[in-house]
C-alpha cells in the first residue's frame, strides 16, 4: 500500500526577479496493492511533478511518502536505494530513455548490476524471462535502440523496470507517443502484468479514453490540485467537479459549447 | 480554375547504396476542391512520405515516380522556381516535429510574419494584425508574448500550435497537416481541431490531415484514406468506412481503439510474406491468393475503393 500525505512543492525561477511556481500543492492519495490511479489533467497541471516526486527526482517542500508504512523520503543512502527501488518509473519518450550506443541487452541489465543483483549468469537468465514476459524476441538484446520500433522501444522500458522487481510503477503517459494498435498492445500486457505480478501503477495522461479503460481509481488535477478523485466509473458517468465535465467535453471533440475564439473571417486580397 | 489534387500512380522508394526500399506502392487518389481529406494508419506506413512527396520536400535519396497533377499542371516536374511559388502559399505545409521546424535564433512574431512578407509582399503591419488573430484562435491569449519569444522557450505543445500558425498564415487553397494534434492535451486538441475545421468549411480549398488520432479523423474529415506498408487499403467517405470497415487491416485498426475494447492488431507470421497483399501476415482472413500478387482495387456499392481479395 503507497500513503501519500500532503506533499507540496514549489519551484523558484529568475534571479534577481524572483518568481515562484507552485507546481504540487497538498496532495493525498493511497493506493492498494495490485489497483491503478490514473491521473488525469491538461498539461502544465503539475502531473509529471506528481510523478517525479514519487520516485525522488524531485524532493517535495513537505508531505511524506510511506510504502508498507516506511518512509520513502528520509533515511541513509543504502537505505534510501533499497527502498527506492521498489518504485519504477517509465517515461513518454522511450526512444530517448534508452542509451543510443548500448545496445538494449547492457541497457537492460544495467540496473541489476547498479543494485547487485544477481550474478553473472543469473542476470542473463533473467533478462530471457523479462523478455518473454513483455513478449519480446531474444535476438533484440543486441540491437540498439534506433533500431526498434516505438512499441517495442517501450516493451524494453516496461521490461527494465520490471528487473528490479519493483511493487509499484509509476506510468507518465507510456503510451502517448504510440499508434492505436501499438497502444491496444502495450496496455494490455500493462493489464496482464498486474494480474500475474500484483504490480500496483499510477497512470498518468491526458487521454481520458485509455485511463478510463486501466484505471480502478482516477484523479483529476488542475493547477496542482486534486479537484475530484473517485471510482473510475463514477467519475466518467457522474462528473462532480466544474473541470471534470469540461475535459470530458472536449475528448469528445464537438463543436457545441466551444468557448475559444472563434476563427477570423476571409480576409484574403 | 479547378483547385483538386489529383496523384496518378505514384511510387516512391528510398535508394542507398545497397537496396531499394519501396515506401509508397501504386497510389491513385483524387483530392477535391474543398474537401477535407484525413490520411490514416500505423507509423511507418507512409502516410507522411506521401504528403511530403506532393510538397517534393523529400529526401534526395528518394526516387519518385508518377503524376501530381494541380491546376492542370503536374508538380512533380514543375521547375524550382515555380514550384517555390506554390509552396507555402498555394499549399502550404503544418510539419511534424514542431520544435525542430521552427527557427531558435529567430522570434516566432518574426518567423510568422515572414512567409507573409515574401509571398505577397504585404505590408509588415497587416501580417502582424493576420498572426495576432491566428495566435489568439488557436488558444494564445497575449499573442505579442508569444511573438517576441524563441522555439525553445516554449513547450512542444505551443510550438505545435505555431506551425499550425504558421501553415495557415498565407491563406493557402491547400493545407498538409502532418499531425497537427500530436502530443496535445484535450482541451488543446480541440482548439486546433476548431480552427482546422473553420478553415476547411471556409476559405482554404482543401485539406490532407495525417493522423493515427481516428477520432480527430471521424471529427474533421469528410474522405478517409487508410494506409498500410505503403498501400492505400481503403479509401472513401469517412462515416462508411469508420461505421462498416470493410478491409481486415480498417477493422483491426478501430478494434484496437480503448472505445471499442483495446483488441490489438495479431502479431505477423513470421512465416508469411507481404510479397503480395502487404497486410498478408497479420490478416485473419488470409487466402493463398493473398501471398502471390497485390489485390486490386475494387470500387464497393457505396462507392469507397478497397484493395482486399474479400471484395474482388
Amino acid at each position: 500500500m503507497l500513503e501519500v500525505e500532503g506533499i507540496s512543492k514549489t519551484f523558484v525561477k529568475g534571479i534577481i526577479r524572483r518568481e515562484t511556481v507552485a507546481a504540487v500543492k497538498d496532495i493525498s492519495f493511497c493506493l492498494p496493492d495490485g489497483k491503478t490511479l490514473g491521473i488525469v489533467g491538461n498539461s502544465g497541471c503539475g502531473k509529471s511533478t506528481v510523478a517525479r516526486i514519487l520516485t525522488s527526482l524531485v524532493s517535495p517542500d513537505s508531505g511524506s511518502i510511506r510504502l508498507d508504512g516506511e518512509d520513502l523520503l528520509w533515511g541513509g543512502r543504502k537505505i534510501f536505494r533499497a527502498r527506492t527501488r521498489k518504485l519504477q518509473m517509465i517515461f513518454q519518450h522511450p526512444e530517448s530513455s534508452l542509451d543510443p550506443a548500448k545496445t538494449v541487452g547492457y541497457s537492460l541489465e544495467e540496473p541489476m548490476k547498479i543494485h547487485r543483483m544477481f550474478d553473472e549468469k543469473g542476470r542473463k537468465e533473467r533478462l530471457a524471462r523479462l523478455l518473454e514476459l513483455v513478449d519480446l524476441n531474444q535476438r533484440l538484446l543486441d540491437s540498439f535502440p534506433h533500431q526498434i520500433s516505438g512499441g517495442e522501444a517501450q516493451r524494453v522500458m516496461i521490461a527494465r523496470a520490471l528487473s528490479l522487481e519493483p511493487r509499484i510503477l509509476i506510468l507518465d503517459e507510456p503510451t502517448s507517443m504510440l499508434d492505436v494498435s501499438v497502444q491496444a498492445q502495450v496496455v494490455n500486457l500493462l493489464k496482464s502484468l498486474q494480474k500475474s505480478l500484483g504490480l500496483s501503477y499510477v497512470f498518468i495522461s491526458h487521454d481520458i479514453s485509455v485511463v478510463g479503460w486501466l484505471c480502478h481509481k482516477i484523479a483529476v488535477m488542475q493547477d496542482g490540485c486534486f479537484v475530484e478523485t473517485g471510482e473510475t466509473r463514477k467519475v466518467l458517468s457522474s462528473p462532480r467537479h466544474k473541470f471534470t465535465r469540461e475535459l470530458l467535453e472536449s475528448c469528445r471533440l464537438s463543436q457545441d459549447g466551444c468557448t475559444g475564439g472563434s476563427y477570423p473571417a476571409n480576409q484574403r486580397g | 480554375m479547378n483547385a483538386d489534387i489529383e496523384i496518378q500512380g505514384l511510387n516512391v522508394s528510398f535508394v542507398n547504396r545497397c537496396c531499394v526500399t519501396p515506401v509508397v506502392t501504386d497510389v491513385n487518389i483524387l483530392f477535391p476542391e474543398g474537401s477535407i481529406t484525413g490520411l490514416i494508419g500505423e507509423s511507418g506506413s507512409g502516410k507522411s512520405v506521401l504528403g511530403m512527396s506532393i510538397l517534393r520536400l523529400l529526401p534526395a535519396t528518394a526516387r519518385v515516380e508518377g503524376r501530381c497533377m494541380y491546376k492542370g499542371r503536374d508538380l512533380f516536374s514543375l521547375p524550382e522556381a515555380e514550384m517555390q511559388k506554390v509552396l507555402g502559399k498555394e499549399i502550404a505545409l503544418i510539419p511534424q516535429n514542431p520544435t525542430e521546424s521552427l527557427n531558435p535564433v529567430r522570434t516566432i512574431g518574426r518567423q510568422l510574419t515572414e512567409c507573409v512578407t515574401i509571398h505577397e509582399k504585404r505590408r509588415k503591419a497587416d501580417a502582424q494584425k493576420r498572426r495576432d488573430q491566428l495566435l489568439r484562435c488557436l488558444g494564445f491569449h497575449r499573442p505579442e508574448q508569444v511573438s517576441n519569444s524563441y522555439s525553445f522557450e516554449l513547450s512542444g505543445g505551443m510550438n505545435q500550435r505555431i506551425v499550425t500558425a504558421l501553415g495557415l498564415m498565407n491563406h493557402p487553397r491547400w493545407v498538409i497537416a502532418d499531425e497537427p494534434t500530436k502530443g496535445l492535451d484535450a482541451v488543446l486538441r480541440r482548439q486546433v481541431y476548431q480552427v482546422l475545421k473553420e478553415i476547411g468549411g471556409s476559405e482554404a480549398g482543401g485539406m490532407m490531415v495525417i493522423t493515427h488520432d481516428i477520432l480527430l479523423a471521424e471529427a474533421l474529415c469528410d474522405r478517409l484514406l487508410v494506409l498500410y506498408k505503403g498501400c492505400v487499403m481503403e479509401q472513401g467517405k469517412g462515416e462508411t468506412i469508420l461505421r462498416h470497415p470493410a478491409h481486415p487491416y480498417t477493422r483491426g485498426l478501430l478494434e484496437s481503439l480503448p472505445e471499442n475494447g483495446m483488441h490489438p492488431i495479431p502479431r505477423a507470421d513470421e512465416k508469411k510474406t507481404d510479397s503480395g497483399c502487404r497486410f498478408y501476415p497479420r490478416c485473419p482472413h488470409g487466402s493463398k491468393a493473398c501471398g502471390q500478387m497485390l489485390p486490386p482495387e475494387t470500387v464497393l456499392e457505396d462507392g469507397r475503393i478497397v484493395r482486399c481479395f474479400l471484395y474482388a
